[in-house]
C-alpha cells in the first residue's frame, strides 16, 4: 500500500511539474532580438472633382485639377519688353533653392544582429486606390539564425492612421508552402500590447512574408506607413 | 534745259529711294495685338536647421520607457550634422529633432519640398555602400516629440538626378533635376515650417566604420 501511495505521490508531483513547467519556461524565456520592417502604402486614386483654389477665370466647368503651376493675374497691365527670349514649348523655368544636410553614424558590428534579420528594412507597395486590396508575394523575408530553441512573435506597432487600421494589413508567413489564407496582424498599440506567435524552432529558418493590404474606401490620398515588428525569444 | 530737267528728276528719285531705305520699319509695318504669356519666378527663402531643438539626438528603438538622447561629435544645437553617434549593426535608432525646414516665399500658390539622398549610405572607413532605404524621415514637432524608434517613417530615396559633390563628409552635395521626384512635403500657402525626425536601421551586416550620406532638400515654387 505504501508503495502505491509513493507512486501516486510521484505521479502527482510529475503532473504538477508539467502544469508549472510551461508558465515557468515562458517566464524565463528572454528576448534575444527585435527588428522592425517598415511597410509603406501609397494611397492614390481618390477622385478629385473640384479644387476651388485651382478654379480658372472665365467660368469654365472644372472637371479635375490637382495643382496650379502659376497664379492667374486678376488685373491687366501694359508691359513693354526688349530682347525677349522664347523657350521651347516643353521647357519650364522654375525657382528652386537647395540645402544639403549631412547624416553620420559610427557603426560597430554586432554578433547578435544576425540571429534575427530581414532581407529588406522596408517594403513599399505600388500605389493602391482606396477601397481595394493588393497582395505582394514574398514582400520580404525574415530569418532566424539560432540553433537553440527559439520562438518568434510578430505584429504591427500601430495603425496606419485613424480609419486605416494596422490589421488592414495581413500576412501569409511560410517557410516553403503558403498557407491557404492570410492572417491580419495583431496591432500592439490596440490589442493589449501583445504580439502573436509566428513559429518556433531550433534551426536556421527563413520565413517568406506575403503581404495583403486592404485600403478602406474613405482613406484619402497620401503615404501611410506602419512597422511590422518581429521579436525573438529563447 | 532737258539736261537740267533730267538731273532734277534724278535727284527726286534718289531722294525718294533714300527716304524709303532710311525710314523706320515701324512706319511702314502694319500694327496688331500680341498676347504674351510669361512666368514670373517667385522669390524663395529656405533655411535648413539641423538639431533644431534641445533634446536632439539619437535613441535606440525600444518599447516602453525611452532612453535619453545622445549624439555624435558632429552635432550641435542649431547646426552641424545629424550625427547618430555610436550605433550597433542590426539595431534601429531614432534621431529626434533632426531637421527643421523653414520656407518663405512670395508665391501665393505655395511650394513643393523634395528630399533625397545624394548617394548610397557610405562607410568611409572601407568604402562599402548600403541602400538609402536604411534611412527614414518622419514628422516631428517644433518643441515636443512623442516618436519612438518604432514609429514608422518613410525611406529616403536615392536621387536619379545629377549629383555634384557628396562623396565625402567635407563636400556638400547638390542635385540637378531634369524631372522632380515625388515631394516629401507640400504647402499651399506661401510660408511654412516642417519638422522631421530621422531613423537609421543599421544594416545587420554593416561593417565597422564611420557612415555618412548627404540628404539634399530642394524647394520649388508652385
Amino acid at each position: 500500500m505504501k508503495r502505491l501511495q509513493l507512486v501516486m505521490v510521484a505521479l502527482g508531483v510529475a503532473v504538477l511539474g508539467l502544469l508549472f513547467a510551461e508558465p515557468v519556461r515562458a517566464t524565463i524565456a528572454s528576448q534575444q532580438a527585435q527588428i522592425a520592417v517598415t511597410v509603406v502604402v501609397p494611397v492614390s486614386g481618390t477622385p478629385v472633382a473640384y479644387v476651388p483654389h485651382a478654379a480658372p477665370y472665365g467660368g469654365q466647368p472644372v472637371i479635375a485639377s490637382i495643382a496650379l503651376r502659376r497664379a492667374t493675374p486678376s488685373f491687366g497691365r501694359v508691359f513693354r519688353a526688349e530682347a525677349l527670349q522664347f523657350d521651347s514649348a516643353d521647357s519650364d523655368v522654375v525657382a528652386q533653392v537647395q540645402n544639403p544636410l549631412l547624416v553620420q553614424a559610427e557603426v560597430t558590428p554586432n554578433p547578435k544582429a544576425t540571429i534575427l534579420y530581414s532581407n529588406n528594412p522596408g517594403y513599399t507597395f505600388p500605389p493602391v486606390p482606396p477601397g481595394s486590396t493588393t497582395k505582394e508575394t514574398c514582400a520580404f523575408t525574415v530569418t532566424v539564425d539560432m540553433l537553440t530553441t527559439w520562438s518568434l512573435e510578430q505584429g504591427v506597432g500601430a495603425d496606419f492612421a485613424s480609419g486605416f487600421n494596422g490589421n488592414d494589413l495581413a500576412n501569409n508567413s511560410y517557410v516553403s508552402t503558403p498557407h491557404p489564407t492570410s492572417t491580419p496582424y495583431v496591432v500592439y498599440a490596440d490589442d493589449g500590447k501583445q504580439w502573436s506567435l509566428l513559429g518556433t524552432g531550433s534551426t536556421k529558418t527563413v520565413y517568406c512574408i506575403d503581404l495583403t493590404v486592404t485600403v478602406p474606401p474613405g482613406v484619402l490620398d497620401g503615404t501611410y506607413t506602419t512597422n511590422v515588428v518581429y521579436t525573438l525569444f529563447n | 534745259m532737258k539736261r537740267y530737267l533730267l538731273g532734277f528728276l534724278g535727284v527726286i528719285f534718289a531722294a525718294t529711294a533714300m527716304v524709303a531705305v532710311l525710314s523706320p520699319a515701324g512706319a511702314v509695318t502694319a500694327t496688331g495685338n500680341v498676347t504674351v504669356e510669361w512666368h514670373q519666378l517667385p522669390i524663395i527663402h529656405f533655411t535648413l536647421t539641423p538639431n533644431y531643438y534641445s533634446g536632439y539626438g539619437s535613441v535606440i528603438a525600444t518599447f516602453g520607457t525611452q532612453p535619453a538622447p545622445t549624439h555624435g561629435p558632429g552635432a550641435s544645437q542649431g547646426g552641424g550634422s545629424v550625427d547618430f553617434g555610436k550605433t550597433l549593426a542590426g539595431d534601429t535608432y531614432l534621431y529626434k529633432y533632426a531637421a527643421q525646414l523653414t520656407v518663405t516665399t512670395n508665391d501665393p500658390n505655395g511650394f513643393d519640398v523634395y528630399g533625397e539622398a545624394a548617394t548610397e549610405i557610405q562607410n568611409s572607413s572601407d568604402s562599402t555602400m548600403y541602400p538609402t532605404q536604411a534611412l527614414y524621415y518622419l514628422p516631428s514637432g517644433a518643441s515636443s516629440d512623442s516618436n519612438t524608434g518604432f514609429t514608422p517613417g518613410i525611406p529616403f530615396a536615392q536621387t536619379s538626378g545629377v549629383v555634384t559633390g557628396g562623396n565625402n563628409v567635407a563636400t556638400p552635395a547638390s542635385i540637378a533635376y531634369v524631372t522632380y521626384p515625388a515631394p516629401v512635403a507640400q504647402s499651399s500657402s506661401a510660408n511654412a515650417n516642417f519638422y522631421y525626425d530621422y531613423e537609421f536601421k543599421v544594416p545587420p551586416t554593416a561593417t565597422n566604420g564611420n557612415y555618412f550620406v548627404w540628404i539634399v532638400y530642394t524647394v520649388v515654387g508652385q
